[in-house]
């Protein structure tokens, strides 16, 4: 609810004014253009290529117009203007992601720009003929219709033409054509000014109906993704509920029975339960790693939490400066499972200490777990045990294993070639 | 008698938790089950030692901050701790909780129990506790210098980014037009107050934030933001 109100007047000319400011002066870099925002942006280059094609048709067809200087450089500023205009829909159509400046930096320009294109067309083209620059129109409605989504303004562009009709603007235009119709005849109006008036109310009709066109586009692919999103959710519940039962229900159906049956110390519970526990925590990552990337924390944080909840003294982890890294997916699910080999491989080996430590670069992320039960050499493992397994997966010289006065200090290396700017984000 | 205060909305589990901190230590705890019953318990303590406070309250506005923040200016020399599943989704509250309150340390909720009672105990003892270390990887090595509760006042510089504020702790969309209908700003004036705020942001982890993550920021630390809301707004 508005906690303050300001006069239709006043939300009127700064909407006006947001609008002259353009796209560029409100989207943020973090919104990617959609489908139809950049079809839209194709459109508004499209209208401007149309455009300045017809003025350049109708400058060549007829010579004999151009008499002065002035006005044979008019086609040259109407393309200009338009190429000009045309450079931030190139960007939104490229996909390019813009980053935010002050609006008032974009009024003046554009305001320019626009001054420049209805001078030099009526210029190029004066009389009725100056009607086939319409492509204006639409180029004009795109260009709105993709400031007013930066915005987050849901606007009704078929009221603008009335809002149009009973605007300063036009009520100085209709002065002009009155005051020319008195002082140089009905003749000259009709041949000068009239035209001029009628082409510029169908620069607005057309620019409306654009901009109303491409709203109703917009907003079904609003919808569409909705639906989409409500159904990967309606999938993801259908999945969660599978696991409750499959897994979850299980596992606490296994403890209820071991318990019943009498077969368990208290002890015992614990463990069955601190299993689950971690269970439930894996589940969490994976969940993350279908969001695409993931913390090193996050993935770290089960295996610290299974060890502890083993008994095990953990002597350091890694803070969040070093565990910040943001990786993609593929290189989470190749950190965790190296954790999950280096802390059961010293858990089963009896530690009652562990240290863990993280180390991160722009080519390589590296997990090292020390503990203090005694030590091992990788000669000695036998084919198939899992830290033999992970050697094989990440390569022999990314695992390593030293002795410490008394136990081991196993180092697992992961590679970051599947990182990519786009996907994963240093961000600590 | 050490009396300490227990905030989380699990509520077996917090009884359960405050009955064994009760047997085990022979400290005397209340507990509140929702961030609206704070206030109350607050009321019914003469003395207050130790303040335990969860931070997701998933059914209710705020966040554990909000609680920590009410305990802290009621009772300023009681300690503050934090428990926690330490999940993802909480990690950013953390990290501002860490950086702007006295946080004595944090305990996991899935830590076994007699390790989160020799933290409490050390808390009480000693004025600190290691913090766990399945939390530890969600929080800096160190605070940072810059977030102090007084640095929120360089975020709120007059009356026009009080309001921009108070827009965006009630946007729905965050969008420019929706922040400038409830503030009743100009379309470029929060444009510009947005602007003006970007050096201060930075120096709470927010790199050029879109108007969303600056909402998602209003109401993390909305606790910490308020009283300046509340001076700039006052003639």
């Amino acid at each position: 609810m508005p906690f303050v109100t300001r006069s239709v007047g006043a939300k009127t000319v700064d909407r006006g004014i947001a609008l002259l400011a353009g796209r560029d002066a409100w989207a943020h870099a973090d919104q990617p253009a959609s489908a139809v925002t950049r079809m839209a942006a194709l459109i508004e280059i499209w209208g401007f290529i149309i455009a300045t094609s017809a003025l350049w048709t109708y400058r060549f067809t007829l010579p004999h117009h151009y008499e002065s200087t002035i006005i044979r450089l008019a086609p040259f500023g109407f393309a200009a203007a338009a190429a000009l205009l045309t450079i931030a829909p190139q960007r939104v159509a490229r996909g390019q992601l813009t980053t935010t400046r002050a609006g008032q930096l974009f009024v003046l320009p554009r305001a320019l720009l626009g001054v420049t294109l209805v001078t030099t067309a009526y210029s190029i083209i004066p009389g009725w003929a100056s009607l086939i620059s319409w492509p204006v129109g639409i180029a004009l409605g795109a260009d709105a219709a993709l400031t007013s989504w930066a915005l987050g303004w849901h606007f009704k562009p078929l009221r603008w033409w009335g809002l149009f009709v009973i605007s300063p603007i036009h009520f100085g235009v209709v002065g002009g054509l009155l005051g020319a119709l008195v002082y140089q005849g009905w003749d000259a109006a009709e041949r000068a000014a009239l035209p001029i008036y009628i082409t510029m109310h169908v620069w607005v009709l057309i620019a409306s109906i654009t901009a109303w066109w491409l709203g109703v586009l917009h907003d079904q692919e609003k919808r569409d993704r909705r639906r989409a999103v409500d159904e990967a959710a309606s999938l993801e519940r259908r999945r969660s509920a599978h696991w409750l039962h499959d897994d979850l229900c299980a596992q606490l159906r296994l403890v209820s029975i071991t318990v019943q049956s009498g077969g368990a110390t208290m002890a015992d519970v614990e463990v069955m339960l601190d299993d689950l526990d971690h269970q439930i925590r894996l589940r969490q990552v994976e969940e993350i790693f279908d969001s695409g990337t993931i913390r090193i924390a996050e993935v770290l944080q089960p295996y610290v939490r299974r060890a502890q909840n083993r008994g095990v003294h953990i002597d350091s982890a890694p803070s969040f400066d070093d565990a910040s890294l943001i990786v993609s997916a593929d290189v989470g699910r190749q950190f965790s499972h190296a954790a999950a080999v280096l802390t059961s491989n010293a858990i089963n080996a009896g530690a009652t200490h562990i240290a863990f430590e993280v180390h991160a670069s722009d080519e390589f992320v590296t997990i090292t777990v020390t503990d203090d039960a005694g030590g091992i050499k990788f000669a000695d493992l036998p084919s198939g045990r899992s830290l033999w397994v992970l050697r094989e997966d990440l390569g022999a010289d990314n695992v390593t294993v030293s002795s410490t006065s008394n136990g081991s200090r196993v180092q697992a290396t992961i590679n970051l070639t599947h990182r990519t700017r786009d996907d994963a984000v240093a961000a600590r | 008698m050490t009396q300490l205060l227990l905030v989380d909305d699990a509520g077996a589990l917090g009884e359960l938790f405050a009955a064994a901190i009760e047997t085990t230590l022979g400290y005397c705890v209340a507990v509140a089950v929702s961030l609206a019953d704070v206030g109350e318990r607050l009321a019914q303590i003469d003395s207050l030692d130790l303040a335990i406070v969860d931070l997701s309250f998933p059914l209710e506005s705020g966040t554990g901050i909000d609680a920590l923040d009410e305990i802290h200016r009621v009772y300023p020399d009681a300690s503050l701790a934090v428990i926690t599943q330490g999940d993802s989704w909480v990690a950013e509250i953390l990290r501002d909780a860490w950086d702007v309150l006295p946080i004595a340390t944090f305990i996991s909720k899935s830590a076994p129990l007699a390790y989160q009672l020799k933290a409490i105990a050390s808390v009480i003892s000693t004025g600190s506790a290691p913090i766990d270390p399945a939390i530890q990887t969600l929080l800096p090595a160190r605070r940072s210098p810059h977030r102090t509760a007084s640095s929120f006042g360089a975020l709120v510089q007059h009356g026009g980014h009080a309001k921009l504020w108070r827009a965006l702790l009630v946007a729905r969309e965050s969008s420019y037009k929706e922040v400038a209908d409830l503030s009743g700003l100009a379309l470029n004036t929060v444009k510009n107050y947005r602007a003006q705020l970007l050096s201060e942001l930075a120096l709470h982890g927010l790199h050029d934030p879109t108007l969303r993550q600056m909402h998602e920021f209003a109401i993390r630390c909305r606790a910490f933001l308020m009283p300046f809301l509340k001076a700039r707004e006052s003639p």
